[in-house]
């Protein structure tokens, strides 16, 4: 069980990760915005919503990676009992 | 676009709630504005409703940013106390005295030389010509006019045959057999005024459609799951997704999947949607939740809805009028019913008659609504925007950020894109709502959950950041508090 949640906890890192650097590097683009948020200047703003970001993720991680794998299980068994689906659609 | 720059007089058509926003923002911009309203009061759809009509929504989800409800308002507001709290804002930001009521728009064309718009009016009978630098269309999606379906045999029907919007009082209907048909909001409330006082309702629809709870399981209150980042990174993706969403609809697809699966469990659950009661009809949706969420029905009944359609307090037929006998309907499944009267939740028909033919032409209406960059302008027609043909599920807060969005733009504070970047966006729209949204004749028109992708759009136009929770949690509440019409108080003051 440690393992399962630790391996999901590094799952939600690595993306965590990832989804942080982008929101970043966005935050920062926009720096000459006006912005109500938590603002802690051009630099540390930027690093604060990434922190959560990663802190979020790794806490949700297992959830979504474990989420995931039945989700992929019970779509594909779906998808073999109803067909294809039309493109674009759910 | 020169014909912006110059811009001095506007001319509001309409002064429902996107009139009023638009006028208030623009007068406060110096601009001389002046709204025209064909009826004697303002309000637009909230000056005359159906009976017991009122908002769908909790009452700080329609809400001036700048001036919320008093503190005595009930939620899902009836009606008439929308109508006053319109009143009361046209007052308090000075746009009263702009309106000219009992005033129509008959005509608006390209004035003679070129620059600016010339408006035929009529009032009292009387028609005259003023001009103007700039009109904003503030008639919304569809007009007063009743969309009034006709039926066969409907000349010999000893009945009566009304629209949903002549039903004032639920008097009309004491001790009548009703048939109501439609499966809209305006229809669930005229089935419910009717089984309160009619001898027997029955309610005739050709699909059933997803209702949205105005609380979840009756604890969670809708906005939490339905307006906050994580429900909207789930939706079939934006026109223009961002990385995030591109991932989590190709990878994480079968999570998205299963989401939405459990949504609906719960909905069947909730409003026993597949326990069939009384009138033995299964009322679970044929179109999955995300797609079906788009469509023209989409609604948040009122609790006792669906327990009276199990109850068979409201008869509930799924299939159409075949055509209408002296005293009754014979249905498409051929059974015959005896009806006093037949009333039409059908909707209302787009009235965009005072454009002239050459104006009709370049605006290029599509059967299914009038496609806008950013919902607002059409590339091929200067001097000439739409605030509030766009249906949300905070309608006035769009209507707010689209009017500070066009005062910046007269103001020179941020500028279009090229013609043909904004036919190309329009055209990824079309698309887009094409591809993902059911057909309906205000589908061009339709963003509802994907309400904060457009808020975002505009504010990134006008170089406000689309992040808007604040304090030190503002990260955490970004992704699961709802956003409502209060986080946007400092962009429209």
């Amino acid at each position: 069980m440690n393992t399962a949640i630790l391996i999901g906890s590094a799952f939600g890192a690595a993306l965590g990760l990832i989804h942080a650097a982008g929101l970043a590097r966005r935050i920062f683009a926009r720096s000459d915005f006006a912005f109500p948020g938590f603002a802690l200047g051009r630099i540390w703003t930027p690093l604060y919503y990434g922190l959560w970001t990663i802190l979020l993720w790794v806490i949700f991680g297992a959830y979504v990676l474990y989420l995931w794998l039945i989700a992929c299980g019970v779509f594909g068994l779906h998808r073999l009992w109803r067909g294809p689906l039309p493109a674009g659609r759910y | 676009m020169p014909a912006i720059r110059s811009v001095k007089t506007l001319a509001i058509i309409g002064a429902g709630a996107a009139g009023l926003v638009t006028a208030k923002t623009l007068l406060a911009r110096g601009y001389s504005c002046t709204v025209f309203e064909r009826s004697q009061a303002l309000g637009g759809v909230w000056a005359a409703g159906y009976s017991n009509f009122g908002l769908q929504v909790q009452r700080e989800l329609y809400e001036f940013p700048d001036f919320p409800h008093q503190p005595d308002t009930p939620d899902f507001t009836p009606g008439e106390q929308v109508q006053q709290y319109l009143e009361r804002y046209a007052r308090r930001f000075g746009v009263w005295p702009t309106i000219r009521f009992d005033t129509s728009v008959t005509n608006v064309s390209k004035a003679p030389d070129g620059a600016g718009w010339k408006l035929t009016l009529e009032h009292d009978g009387a028609m005259r010509d003023e001009r103007f630098d700039f009109v904003v269309v503030c008639t919304g999606l569809f007009s007063n006019k009743p969309h009034m379906p006709s039926f066969p045999g409907q000349d010999n029907f000893a009945g009566e045959i009304i629209h949903v919007s002549a039903l004032r009082h639920r008097e009309q209907l004491t001790n009548k057999k009703v048939a109501v048909v439609g499966f809209g909001k305006s229809a669930s409330d005229a089935a419910l005024e009717s089984a309160a006082t009619a001898t027997n309702t029955l309610l005739v629809f050709r699909e059933v459609h997803w209702p949205v709870p105005t609380k979840l399981l009756e604890l969670l209150p809708f906005k939490w799951a339905m307006l906050n980042r994580l429900t909207s990174t789930l939706l079939p993706p934006y026109y223009r997704p961002s990385m995030l969403e591109r991932c989590l609809h190709s990878l994480g697809r079968p999570l998205v999947w299963l989401w939405w699966r459990l949504v609906e469990l719960l909905l069947i659950a909730q409003f026993g949607l597949g326990s069939r009661g009384n009138s033995r009809l299964n009322l679970v949706p044929r179109q999955p939740i995300e797609f079906d969420a788009f469509g023209e029905a989409v609604m948040l009944p009122r609790p006792e809805f669906y327990r009276s359609l199990r109850s068979g307090a409201i008869e509930p037929v799924m299939t159409e009028i075949n055509e209408f006998t002296a005293h009754g309907l014979v249905l498409k499944d051929r059974s015959q019913r005896e009806i006093d009267i037949v009333i039409l939740a059908t909707g209302w028909e787009t009235d965009y008659g005072f454009f002239d033919e050459d104006l009709r032409r370049s605006l290029d209406f599509s059967v299914d609504g009038l496609y806008l960059y950013r919902q607002m302008l059409h590339p091929q027609v200067e001097g000439l925007a739409f605030i509030g043909y766009a249906s949300t599920i905070a309608s006035v807060l769009t209507y707010n950020l689209q009017g500070r969005w066009l005062a910046d733009l007269l103001d020179g504070k941020h500028h279009l894109p090229t013609k043909d970047l904004m036919q190309a966006d329009i055209a990824a729209q079309r698309v887009w709502k094409r591809a993902n949204m059911p057909f309906s004749r205000g589908r061009a028109a339709r963003l509802l959950l994907h309400m904060l992708h457009y808020h975002d759009e505009l504010l990134v136009d006008l170089h406000i950041s689309p992040l808007r929770k604040t304090g030190w949690l503002a990260p955490f509440k970004e992704v699961f508090a709802p956003y409502e019409p209060r986080d946007y108080r400092d962009v429209v003051n």
